[in-house]
């Protein structure tokens, strides 16, 4: 983190599911984690070898690299996340100060419950913090978090027309999610201007001619910078990246417009659970309805799924994405991977795969 | 075989021709009518669910429920995991998958399950339960519902799921056609009230030592507690089975001679044809006193709020919420039946049950009582390596004795 906001607690978050607005509004510096940990081996004496990858990741992160965090918020958004939290206590000597419930649904049923929810983490959270959470105080964070996301929405825009590259955009919404919000929302919207200074340049992309091959990443947390530089360095281009770094995460605009706390968390409710569906929502009508527009959206070639190795809902979900894209012509790379680097054999299948793409272009 | 008349006559003609327990009849019946509505009627709609929806709504509804998770276990039991398994890699399913789910989606893909008029799955326990429910469901352009369930077992989270039930009952209103009787889902809390105070009985028997049933009979518990109550059939199976245990404990005849140390076992056991149980109950004399998935776990149901009644049942089912919740009833009835030690079977893919093996083990030790992790497979017997099994269950119970 580059900018310390003096004494306040830097919050980990494990799930996009918890909004940072409330965190934020009550005094806290709520980050994303992303796994550090280069293996996951610190982790295996408290979860189970063939136990969802990214997972074991992160707890190895916390056990071997200890995150400047001085709380965590869990959430019970699939088997994964409910099993780490048990075993938490155990072995993090981070506390948790929340755990969230979070719906599968987004009816009118479900949004009051994740608002009753978000009510009781509020209440969690001001015992920790000594603060109280005020209409005032939520929405202007509301609002420091729609400029956020403005800031990135404007940011995806150079990046689809080659004027940001794929590196430097991912960057750019890792930092979003990482960094305090202020001095993040200082730094896109500084790229923002020097994209708007150098608007006569040309692409920076590589991909100005429009004949690179145009891929969507089917991902988690995020799709391993490791991936992303290999295809492009490959002559492939990055298009659309289906995961909480990008697509995944709530890029809805949050109602600012509630005068009561209530009235906000039901803002925050509705947007949260209206963000782009994923499989933990068991609705594949919708989830592929979605992708394969995007995929069309996108003019996307062929797709990968980079999921995590034993994470049991991308990979249930699988077999159906891989027929719907089929069905439609784009075909379908599934990478189980360990862990953030790619190995000897991940490499090769997806030069293959690449070299099959072109083939059959 | 299975869709016609014919065909589950013979079964049933086979099934009586082998030697059997008064209970077993009543569970082959019943299985038996499952599948005759679920494969050869077309009288009422069959509903494909996880095993966690409560059996009493569909029995309440006129509804056949069919479990695809029930009938990989059963399709296992005969030999067909091999082409469950194999058809469901051709499918695409990677394999680090729960064999159960892999292979009931290529029995599906072999066209071996029933015709499918609906989905529905709970979410509280095993994603991919639900999640492959609702594969099911899309590729055969049939309706899915899932019922969210949260990890709280208060009244708020009650409140939720019992809105969720009404909600569902208004879908299949209108997707199957179905009528709602209030007095015919009443009937139905009824008779599982009715069947709860029976396998109250029979959890009340086994606590008799010696052990007067043997734990690898009751392998099939999961299924009788998850499917039968709302349906007479599940007085007249808790009936035989608690007249049969009484009758082995007043005999002093327990069903296994050899019993050297009590145990309480964890989880799931093979399906399949094994030598893993017999070689702890009969070479080692490992008597399992109780098993987790044969514990009645929900309140009795209020017929005056059927829906608040149900929602009460599926929040408290003790595999949902924290690991504490099932460590906790974990420790009572390894009280409640003087177990000296517990196994927990592992079964290969099954996040949500190993996931918090640490923390399980570690309040067990805690209580002074030891375990032992078998890493093993329920489903797919190329997947259980007896050998390390055996030294290990040796071990243990040399450690026991």
């Amino acid at each position: 983190m580059s900018i310390s906001d003096a004494g306040k607690p830097i919050v980990g978050l494990l799930s996009a599911f918890v909004p940072r607005e409330l965190l934020f509004a009550l005094g806290c510096i709520p980050v994303r984690m992303f796994p550090t940990a280069a293996k996951p081996t610190a982790a295996e004496a408290y979860l189970p070898r063939n136990f969802c990858a990214l997972t074991r990741n992160l707890l190895a992160s916390f056990l071997e690299e200890k995150p400047p965090v001085q709380a965590v918020i869990f959430t019970d958004e699939d088997d994964s996340l409910r099993r780490l939290q048990d075993v938490w206590a155990e072995c993090v000597p981070v506390p948790i100060w929340g755990s969230l419930e979070v719906p599968r649904t987004d009816d009118a049923i479900a949004i009051r419950y994740f608002a009753s929810g978000l009510t009781r983490l509020a209440r969690q959270l001001e015992l920790h913090t000594n603060e109280v959470l005020t209409a005032r105080r939520l929405r202007a964070a509301i609002s420091l978090y729609n400029q956020q996301r403005r800031l990135l929405l404007s940011l995806k825009a150079s990046w689809l027309n080659g004027t940001l590259p794929t590196p430097l955009y991912r960057r750019l919404c890792r930092l979003g999610l990482t960094e305090h919000p202020q001095s993040a929302n200082e730094v896109l919207q500084n790229q923002i201007d020097s994209l708007s200074a150098s608007a006569d340049a040309p692409g920076v992309a590589g991909d100005a001619n429009g004949s690179a091959m145009r891929l969507l990443l089917i991902a988690e947390l995020a799709a391993p910078a490791a991936l992303v530089r290999q295809l492009e360095s490959q002559g492939a281009r990055v298009v659309a990246e289906v995961s909480d770094l990008d697509e995944l995460s709530v890029m809805q605009m949050v109602a600012e417009t509630g005068e009561t706390v209530d009235e906000l968390l039901i803002a925050l409710a509705e947007a949260y659970l209206a963000k782009t569906p994923a499989p933990r929502v068991r609705a594949p009508s919708r989830r592929l309805a979605y992708l394969t527009q995007l995929a069309r959206e996108r003019a996307v070639d062929a797709v990968i799924c980079a999921c995590s190795k034993f994470c049991d809902l991308p990979l249930a979900e699988y077999p159906l994405l891989k027929a719907d894209m089929e069905r439609i012509g784009i075909p379908v790379l599934l990478l189980e991977l360990e862990d953030e680097t790619l190995s000897g054999q991940h490499r090769t299948r997806v030069e293959a795969f690449l070299e099959t793409v072109r083939a059959h272009g | 075989m299975l869709r016609s008349p014919l065909g589950l006559r013979l079964v049933r003609a086979l099934l009586a021709g082998r030697p059997q327990k008064p209970h077993h009849y009543v569970s082959a019946d019943f299985f038996l009518e499952m599948a005759r509505g679920a494969y050869a009627s077309h009288a009422r709609p069959v509903v494909w669910s996880n095993i966690f929806v409560p059996s009493e709504l569909f029995w309440g509804l006129g509804i056949v429920p069919f479990f695809p998770e029930t009938w990989a276990g059963l399709a296992a039991s005969m030999g067909l995991s091999a082409l469950g398994v194999s058809q469901s890699a051709a499918l695409g399913y990677p394999v680090d998958l729960c064999t159960v789910h892999r292979s009931a989606a290529g029995l599906w893909a072999s066209h071996l399950f029933p015709r499918m008029d609906a989905g529905v799955a709970t979410s509280h326990i095993c994603d991919i339960a639900g999640q492959m429910i609702s594969n099911f469901a899309f590729t055969e352009g049939k309706p899915f519902f899932l019922l969210d369930v949260p990890q709280s077992n208060d009244g708020a989270a009650v409140d939720y799921v019992a809105a969720q039930l009404e909600r569902l009952i208004e879908h299949w209103r209108e997707a199957l056609g179905i009528s709602f009787d209030t007095d015919r889902l009443r009937e139905a809390i009824r008779l599982s009230n009715q069947a709860r105070a029976l396998a109250l009985e029979v959890a009340s028997l086994r606590e008799a030592q010696p052990a007067p049933l043997r734990g690898s009979g009751m392998r099939d518990q999961l299924a009788m507690l998850t499917a039968m109550f709302g349906h007479p059939s599940g007085i007249r199976y808790y009936q035989a089975l608690r007249d049969y245990t009484a009758r082995r404990v007043a005999d002093g005849q327990p069903e296994q001679a050899h019993q050297r140390v009590r145990l309480y076992w964890m989880h799931l056991m093979p399906y399949f044809e094994s030598a893993l149980l017999s070689v702890l109950e009969d070479e080692l004399g490992g008597a399992i006193a109780w098993e987790e998935i044969s514990t009645l776990w929900w309140d009795e149901l209020d017929e005056r709020e059927p829906l608040r009644s149900l929602a009460r049942k599926i929040v408290s089912l003790f595999f949902n919420g924290p690991i504490q919740r099932r460590t906790e009833m974990a420790l009572r009835l390894i009280r409640r039946y003087h177990c000296q030690g517990a196994i927990h079977f592992s079964h290969w893919g099954c996040r949500q049950s190993a996931g918090a093996l640490y923390v399980l083990r570690a309040r067990l030790r805690r209580e002074g009582v030891p375990l032992l992790v078998l890493d093993g497979d329920c489903i797919d017997p190329s997947n259980l390596q007896l050998g390390p099994l055996r030294t290990r269950i040796e071990a243990f119970m040399e450690m026991l004795a």
